[in-house]
């Protein structure tokens, strides 16, 4: 039952698309509005899937978030094709970032994403091989009333 | 006939099915059913773009008419800044009050002072705030409303302060209750307001207390009157008055707070914006939301273009009179008139929060499983990819994804769509008297029932 897919979508990204950056956070954020779940849940997965459609948009040259709602959770896998991360301890660090100066100029690479997806999520893990990409598996409890 | 909403009116009589309303609520809060408007109380935020978007005026604010006014001893206009900028340059400031003296009310209560207050009262609470940012001014209150409604985890940060019009209320029935030694419940204090938002607000505080107003007059309604004792008396007294009254209006603050900005500016924050316009507003909280918008301490909005200058209830252009507005606080800036020292004297640290902390307003929940809910979000999806998506409003909602998202609540049926039926077609020709190949007009000219 747990386990069960109640709903699946995978939403592509593209690498250095500012301009549409955040819309997939937008469309989760629907999508879980219209399924009755709690508001403070939602605020939650919104900055997770945000901040990590940004690692991809800032980091790689495309990527994809998996989203999966089950009665108990909400999934979401977001892989890119990209650079990877070399040492992922001291990229969850605060305040670390790899993002080039270009990106800093327009105030990306603070150093926070990483660090606020963990903190957004109730399970994280993070995959990385340097020269072929990054995946984060992010899981958040929705905790819905079942009438 | 007419159904009553709060402060909003729908007058059937004179709706000709225009869906200027459907496509102006910036809520979604609008339907055009069965040849009626009909509006969502839990969603609407009294902002009024349907007022004024209606080209018949079948929409009318429900405001406090004149004659509930007699029932106060001692009648106080408490003044929205944003009455100074409708009148013609010639008339100052100062005439309006006496103009407003002239029309029946026995005093008006300068909200100069009460500005500083409020502005010193959230200078303290920046300082001392430790909680989530941006904070979000609490003047405007359909912002207070939308974020109840829609953002409930941002009620926190909505300032928790008392406007001044409140402050202000609560003040001028102390002093005159004392003056005069009556109760304050016989001092009337009484709100011009250039929007029904602030009437509603009188009605019903967003913090569920009694507000300390007791009703809300709009500008629209008093301007006549208030325009022909303001000429009359220039005519009789021959003289021209100086702008301000002594002692009165010695605050730039004040007067700024009827335009974008106003507030902000006189915070010298440095992290601030100003946004006007629920698109706007809502496009930019959503984005705070999720983290896009960061670095900013403190958001300052306005549901109208250009503060609250730009009321629906207001009666010359807002341009102008923004124009206007913005001499008369040159004026008085040249005057140059310290309030520090004043405020110093009479500031209670404390005194101003909100008397009951914001909560905010849950919109009920259906009694559905998860399973059902995500069946309904799946069924709009699938209804949506057959929908023309040109949200030409004519099944009655405001686009093509409200519709899907109706239908898929059981609110509206596929068949509203024209495109997908042609009886919906020949349904609309009829309620628009439009002769199609099979339609006749029958002459006349209001919306009828299918």
């Amino acid at each position: 039952m747990g386990d069960e897919v109640l709903y699946q979508k995978v939403f592509p990204v593209t690498g250095g698309d500012f301009d549409k950056a955040g819309e997939v956070s937008t469309q989760i954020k629907a999508i879980l509005k219209g399924s009755g779940i709690d508001s403070t849940v939602i605020r939650r997965v919104a900055i997770a899937s945000f901040e990590a459609e940004m690692n991809v948009v800032i980091h790689a040259d495309e990527g994809e978030v998996d989203f999966i709602l089950t009665p108990s959770d909400i999934c979401l896998v977001v892989s890119d094709r990209g650079p990877g991360i070399e040492d992922i301890e001291l990229a969850m660090q605060e305040g670390w970032s790899t993002a080039s100066d270009d990106m800093r100029e327009m105030g990306f690479g603070a150093g926070m994403g990483l660090p606020n997806i963990k903190k957004s999520c109730d399970a994280f893990e993070i995959e990385s091989e340097v020269g072929k990409g990054t995946t984060l598996h992010m899981v958040i409890n929705h905790n819905r009333h079942q009438p | 006939m007419s159904t009553f909403l709060h402060v909003l009116e729908v007058v059937s009589d004179k709706c000709k099915g225009r869906l200027a309303c459907v496509r102006a609520c910036p809520t979604e809060a609008i339907r055009f059913r069965n040849g009626k408007v009909s509006i969502n109380p839990m969603k609407c935020i009294y902002c009024g773009d349907c007022i004024v978007a209606c080209p018949e005026g079948a929409i009318q604010a429900r405001t406090d008419p004149w004659e509930s006014v007699k029932d106060f001893e001692f009648k106080v206009a408490v003044v929205s800044p944003s009455l100074f900028g409708q009148f013609p340059r010639s008339i100052t400031p100062f005439d309006i009050v006496k103009g407003l003296l002239a029309i029946g009310f026995d005093a008006v209560y300068d909200l100069s002072l009460e500005s500083e207050i409020y502005n010193r009262a959230v200078q303290d609470y920046l300082a001392e705030y430790t909680g989530p940012l941006p904070l979000i001014s609490s003047n405007c209150p359909v912002i207070v409303r939308l974020v109840q409604v829609s953002y409930p985890d941002m009620v926190d940060q909505i300032i928790p302060l008392q406007p001044p019009r409140e402050i202000g209320g609560r003040e001028a029935k102390r002093k005159y209750s004392q003056r005069l030694g009556i109760p304050q419940s016989k001092v009337g204090a009484i709100y011009i307001t250039p929007c029904p938002a602030k009437t509603a607000s009188i009605k019903q505080p967003a913090e569920g207390v009694k507000s300390h107003l007791d009703l809300g007059l709009s500008i629209r309604d008093i301007y006549n009157p208030l325009l022909s004792a303001i000429t009359r008396n220039k005519k009789s007294s021959g003289v021209t008055n100086p702008v301000l009254p002594e002692s009165e209006l010695r605050s730039k603050l004040y007067l700024g707070l009827a335009l974008t900005g106003g507030l902000s500016y006189a915070l010298k924050q440095g992290r601030y914006i100003t946004v006007a316009q629920l698109p706007s507003i809502i496009k930019v909280i959503e984005d705070i939301e999720k983290g896009k918008i960061r670095s900013i301490d403190f958001l300052e909005c306005y549901s109208c273009m250009g503060g609250c200058i730009g009321g629906p209830l207001t009666v010359d252009d807002l341009f102008v009179a923004r124009s206007k507005l913005e001499k008369v606080i040159e004026m008085i800036g040249r005057e140059n008139r310290n309030m520090d020292e004043v405020v110093d004297q009479v500031y209670v640290k404390g005194d101003y929060f909100f008397e009951q902390p914001l909560k905010p307003r849950h919109i009920e929940p259906e009694d559905l499983s998860i399973t059902e809910q995500v069946q309904r979000v799946k069924t709009r999806e699938k209804f949506i990819s057959m929908l023309p998506g040109i949200d030409c409003a004519l099944c009655g909602c405001p686009s093509c994804s409200v519709f899907a998202n109706d239908v898929a609540g059981g609110e509206a049926s596929p068949k509203d769509c024209p495109l997908l039926s042609s009886e919906r077609l020949e349904s609309l020709r009829k309620i628009y008297k439009i002769s199609g190949e099979s339609g006749k007009t029958d002459g006349r000219n209001s919306p009828q029932e299918p």
